[in-house]
């Protein structure tokens, strides 16, 4: 166990190190930020003086070695926008996201599993098939337009819950919708499809030979065997979350989290901040990850992983 | 199940073979449906001049926010209704599709082909070139995808050969694995050894021998991915990362139309729909493609559909008992 | 018969169909059968013949593409199948009805504990409680002779071999003490060596407990050493059903007959073996005469019909035109104990 820990986490230190020397490869040599952060307008002086200030006029080598000081110890300078530390304000609009990928993914991953295990008892009938149809609507709809439609149906029309922002429970229902809705689909056919796989299996026909009961061999029999690639899933869609995926719901429904302060970073012109982001989020879904290896190991003692 | 054999079970007959498929096809109305939307909107966008009632980019003060044909206030001459600047909203929806699909084709393409060389190579190669390229698939699948995507494009500046180089780079890992690992299960097969025996080149052996078996995945994940993309193309259209006015895209139309929601709800909607239609159009006929082009799921389908008509008939005679 | 207390188990003209896009193939056709109390009924065939779907049925294991098409399943007297006998079935399954698996490697929880595996059993139908059920389980594995049986229950399948796992299923099967045990080809899947002290476990326990067995085999020396009486299986339909000596000693089935031919013998090595010429009966377009027909050495015009099932003994039948004229033929060369 030890061993592995060791091993995930210097496969993690190396995704971090790419991760860093990425974002500066392209912030500093793609682009530019001295460009990304003056007008068009700015005169050759002025350049010169915000290069001097933020340290863009040094060697590229050293900018690199500050930069990666920077990013780990985790201080990576002002913001443009908001002129107070980049860290400041990630630590601030973190948890928003974090509330929102909770109740919405959150929420998908507990409905995914009663909607497909209830659809793979009988694969083909009535329920299967308006899980599966509903399932494959929901995958084929633009996550942006879905929370527009929810906006002008239960905000415009109805009047019945808040249009955008951060409030009480009420604001969070729609945002969490929107997100939950591809995730629920792929979830639900993952534990559908696994699921028929599952009762299939000899050890099932085992249980009904025992005469064990119908909700024994779903919840107690099966569940478990599916519980790895369902876990799997469920963290994959937790970090696609985090890695940015909630920018169009937050944009839409002006949720001040993660991907909504990464939009305005964008537009107010904000390289700084912007960089921030990434490498923070970049560092959580490591650590995220090797979290959950270690939970798989836990559930199933039949892992070997190297 | 195991337990039975059925002998002397008849393959289909090569004979008519088309005309089978297609009858099949046809006993599954959802992805009868499909198929002919998704010809629908390709042959609407390829000929786009020739359908488009109007200049999608052709403004009419007068005529702004004009509601649909059926609604108090619209007319026939704006099927779908006008947008905030008095655009045809049909003509911008059929002319939207031409980005949109054009993107997708191109990225699928781009990330396709150079995952699958990618994944040829890892396969057939294995050994230290595998584990590199292995190594660079793991490492970008770890990355933050969608910042990363924004970070590239607001320092490079937004476009559309942007948009399909960021969303291949961003998308080929997909193909490299697929590839990767049918080329390895075929790598075990005796005609592979043979041919290597016989003295065929690498190259020869990795085309003629090898890419033939990937047909099938390959194109399975194509057509998936390219309802992802023309969702992801969506998405950073919308968020004013992706297509540039004066071009049009479906998601850049929803976005443009996002502000006016209050009052002319269409011209967030028919763009929106049509992305869905297509897409769920795609995933409903490559589900049966699928499912078709894999004997034991197709066995499946017939026990299922089977089953269901037995369980059906069992409830109607006990109703009307 | 008629006052007399019915069969422990009885099969009335089972017919189970499968729906395939090749057509219906019929995997029983017409099946009867019945086992007593303590009896242990071989039930022999080769592969395709209908033995395991004959288990299915009795186990209610038949599930779509497949569906039992007619005929009745009585326990005790009463109906099991359909929705009358749903109550009745549920409540024998598992209690007085069990089964043991042909392959032991597939057939246990990967991820539940031995101990969970056989205490649920002991909860779901003793209605006792945790500890006694852990004690039971632990009585259990020491019957079917695992040691260490405290530690052993801890432990997961995959710690285990393929012996000691048919031993684990075994002891799941005995939990409540049956009055049925269905065994299908319980040895099939394991190595030499084990499948001999598989079937002394089987036998021992059988006689301890009193319970009778149908033991599902296409190893015709097995059923020789275990089986009180036999039934033959092919395609789909019983061919002879006899006391074990009768089988043996004076097959009435040509089928019968050439099964026995085909068994492998340790005194004659030099002997190339004999086999039945020809194949099986395709399930999907079954021949409406004796399906064993188109194989038969000694078949006649008459065999065009189906035939009945004939009396050859005080408790033998026979599916044949032709068992008077073949009743004293060919002597067998296996010997029953």
């Amino acid at each position: 166990m030890t061993k592995f820990l060791l091993h995930r986490l210097w496969q993690g230190f190396i995704v971090v190190i790419v991760v860093t020397t990425v974002v500066f490869v392209i912030t500093r040599l793609v682009g530019n930020p001295v460009d990304m952060a003056l007008p068009l307008s700015a005169t050759d002086a002025q350049r010169a003086e915000f290069a001097r200030q933020t340290g863009l006029d040094r060697p590229i080598f050293e900018q690199f070695v500050t930069f990666v000081g920077e990013a780990v110890s985790l201080q990576f300078g002002d913001s443009l926008w908001q002129r107070r530390p980049a860290m400041a304000i990630f630590w601030e609009v973190l948890p928003n996201t974090l509330i929102l990928l909770l109740a919405g993914i959150g929420g998908a991953i507990v409905a995914s599993l009663f909607l497909g295990i209830f659809a793979a008892v009988r694969p083909g009938g009535l329920l299967d098939r308006a899980v599966t149809t509903v399932a494959l609507v929901g995958l084929s709809l633009p996550q942006f337009w879905v929370g527009l439609m929810l906006i002008m149906f239960f905000a415009v029309i109805m009047k019945v819950l808040p249009t955008s922002g951060m409030g009480g429970p009420a604001y969070l229902v729609m945002p969490a919708l929107t997100l939950a809705l591809p995730s629920l689909a792929r979830l639900t056919m993952l534990v559908r499809s696994s699921m028929i796989d599952e009762l299939n299996k000899q050890y099932v026909k085992t249980a009904r030979v025992k005469g064990m009961s119908q909700s024994s061999i779903l919840f107690r029999h099966a569940l478990r065997n599916i519980l790895v690639p369902f876990l799997t899933l469920c963290g994959w869609e937790l970090t696609y979350g985090l890695a940015g995926f909630t920018v169009v719901v937050e944009s839409v429904f002006a949720w001040p989290g993660l991907g909504y302060t990464a939009m305005q970073a964008i537009q107010r012109n904000d390289p700084f901040l912007l960089q921030a982001i990434v490498i923070c989020i970049s560092f959580i879904i490591v650590i995220f990850n090797i979290g959950l290896d270690v939970l798989f190991k836990l559930i199933d003692p039949r892992i070997k992983i190297g | 199940m195991a337990a039975i054999s059925v002998y002397g079970a008849d393959t289909a007959p090569p004979k008519g073979r088309r005309w089978e498929l297609l009858a099949e096809l046809w006993q599954d109305k959802a992805a009868t449906a499909g198929l002919v939307a998704v010809l629908v909107v390709v042959l609407a966008s390829i000929f786009a001049p020739l359908v488009a009632p109007h200049d999608p980019a052709a403004q009419d003060i007068i005529a702004r926010m004009d509601p649909p044909f059926w609604m108090e206030g619209g007319s026939t001459t704006h099927l779908l209704g006008t947008d905030h600047l008095g655009r045809d909203i049909l003509s911008r929806v059929i002319y939207g599709g031409r980005a949109s699909l054009l993107i997708a084709a191109a990225v699928v393409l781009v990330a396709g082909g150079f995952g699958t060389m990618l994944g040829l190579l890892a396969g057939y190669r294995g050994g230290r070139t595998d584990s590199v390229i292995m190594r660079i698939v793991d490492a970008q699948v770890a990355l933050p995808g969608l910042l990363l995507i924004l970070l590239v494009i607001s320092a490079v500046g937004p476009g559309i050969t942007t948009l399909i180089i960021v969303l291949a780079i961003a998308n080929w890992m997909i193909y490299a694995r697929v590839v990767r690992s049918v080329v390895l299960g075929v790598r075990e097969m005796e005609y592979i050894e043979a041919a290597e025996i016989l003295g065929c080149k690498p190259g020869r052996i990795m085309f003629l021998h090898i890419l033939p078996n990937l047909i099938s995945p390959l194109m399975t994940l194509a057509i998936l991915e390219f309802t992802n993309i023309i969702l992801a193309e969506a998405a950073l259209s919308f968020l004013g990362l992706g297509v540039q006015p004066p071009a049009t895209s479906w998601g850049l139309d929803v976005a443009s139309g996002k502000n006016y929601i209050f009052v002319a709800w269409w011209v967030v909607a028919f763009p929106g729909l049509a992305i869905a239609i297509t897409v769920l159009s795609i995933s409903l006929f490559a589900n049966w493609l699928r499912v078709t082009t894999d004997p034991q799921e197709r066995e499946k389908r017939f026990a299922r559909g089977q089953a269901g008509a037995l369980r059906r008939a069992a409830e109607a005679k006990r109703s009307a008992a | 018969m008629i006052g007399s207390t019915p069969p422990l188990l009885e099969l009335r003209n089972v017919c189970v169909n499968f729906d395939t896009m090749a057509g219906t193939a019929q995997g029983l056709r017409g099946v009867s059968l019945t086992i007593d109390r303590g009896e242990t009924l071989g039930l022999v065939g080769e592969s395709g013949s209908g033995k395991s779907v004959t288990a299915q049925a009795i186990m209610g294991l038949i599930e779509a593409p497949g569906r039992i098409a007619s005929g009745d399943i009585l326990w005790d007297g009463r109906s099991i199948l359909g929705p009358k006998g749903k109550a009745l079935a549920q409540s024998i399954r598992g209690k007085k009805l069990s089964m043991v698996f042909q392959n032991p490697m597939t057939s246990l929880n990967p991820l539940m504990t031995i101990g969970a595996q056989i205490q649920e059993v002991l909860t779901r139908h003793l209605g006792v409680s945790r500890r006694q059920a852990r004690e039971r389980a632990i009585e259990l594995i020491d019957m079917v002779g695992i040691g260490m049986p405290e530690q052993r229950l801890d432990q997961l399948p995959h710690e285990f071999s393929g012996g000691m796992r048919q031993r684990v299923m075994i002891a799941i099967a005995i939990a409540c003490e049956p009055e049925l045990l269905v065994a299908d080809e319980p040895t099939t899947a394991l190595d030499v060596t084990v499948q001999a002290q598989i079937l002394d476990l089987l036998e021992e326990i059988q006689r301890r407990m009193n319970l009778a067995v149908m033991l599902i085999t296409h190893d015709l020396g097995v059923v020789a050493e275990t089986c009180h009486r036999v039934a033959v299986m092919y395609g789909g339909q019983i061919m002879e059903d006899a006391p074990v000596q009768d089988i043996f000693n004076k097959p009435c089935h040509p089928y019968t007959r050439g099964l026995i031919r085909a068994t492998p013998r340790v005194d004659q090595v030099n002997e190339r073996l004999w086999s039945i010429e020809g194949m099986p009966p395709n399930l999907l377009a079954p021949p409406p005469g004796c399906p064993f027909m188109p194989r038969c050495p000694s078949a006649l015009a008459l065999c065009e019909t189906r035939p009945p099932s004939i009396q050859t003994g005080a408790a033998s039948i026979a599916a044949c035109w032709n068992t008077q004229t073949t009743y004293h033929s060919e002597p067998s060369h296996v010997r029953t104990p």
